[in-house]
């Protein structure tokens, strides 16, 4: 990773990314249920921009990007850690909050009591799964 | 699990053989990043990477890695000297 910026603007930067990103969603599905008008275009238009510019300047430019997709063989041990944890991180918030969001999506726009219990089987499946590893994996005392 | 910090003379001992961060990296096979958070005493290097920088710098893994804050190397020695002349 070349870090050529600042701590503080590095995450400037990535919190504006997650900006376009929500920006970007959030017009989308608004100008979906709604009506689409030009407003919405722009404002879409300008989430779109902010997302691609960030993700350029604060992602692929830092080499950020290239650290967490990258193998393991060419990070020393100190990055395998640190690459480890934020993985180890994201596994989490990911299922978590893409699952809520399916449960929401499964509760109140189909209502389909099948799909409610699929997601909710699902949520529960991303909280055991790193446990049921390491049950397999290690080795008795 | 809590780590406690362990200190060392990693910096010392590169700026006495005048080799820049990114040169002791090269010969150590880490990023020159992490050379930097190991001379500001915020990463614990593994028990490899301790033997690798003691075979670089020809010394015991206890003069350059300690689990308490470490003395000056010339104090240190100024010390041993003392202690071997009064016979200890």
């Amino acid at each position: 990773m070349s870090m050529t910026i600042s701590k503080s603007e590095r995450r400037t930067g990535v919190l504006l990314n997650y900006l376009g990103l929500a920006g970007v969603v959030g017009f989308f599905y608004a100008g979906h249920l709604t009506s689409w008008n030009y407003i919405m275009i722009v404002f879409l238009g300008l989430s779109a921009v902010i997302l691609l510019v960030s993700f350029f300047r604060y992602f692929l430019f830092t080499g950020l990007w290239r650290f967490v997709h990258t193998e393991s063989a060419n990070l020393d041990e100190r990055q395998i850690m640190v690459t480890r944890e934020s993985l180890r991180l994201s596994y989490s918030v990911f299922t978590i909050v893409s699952l809520v969001v399916f449960l929401w999506i499964s509760f109140y726009h189909t209502g389909d009591a099948n799909l409610i219990v699929i997601f909710a089987g699902l949520l529960y499946l991303a909280h055991i799964l790193p446990a049921t590893i390491v049950a397999w994996k290690e080795k008795e005392v | 699990m809590e780590t406690r910090k362990i200190y060392n003379r990693i910096r010392i001992l590169r700026e006495e053989r005048g080799l820049s961060r990114k040169d002791l990296a090269e010969k150590i096979g880490v990023n020159f990043q992490t050379v930097g958070y190991l001379e500001r005493e915020e990463y614990n290097p593994s028990l490899d990477m301790a033997f690798r920088i003691s075979e670089l710098f020809q010394l015991p893994v206890e003069m350059i890695f300690s689990s308490t804050p470490l003395k000056p190397l010339s104090l240190e020695l100024l010390e041993q000297q003392t202690r071997e002349r009064r016979g200890e």
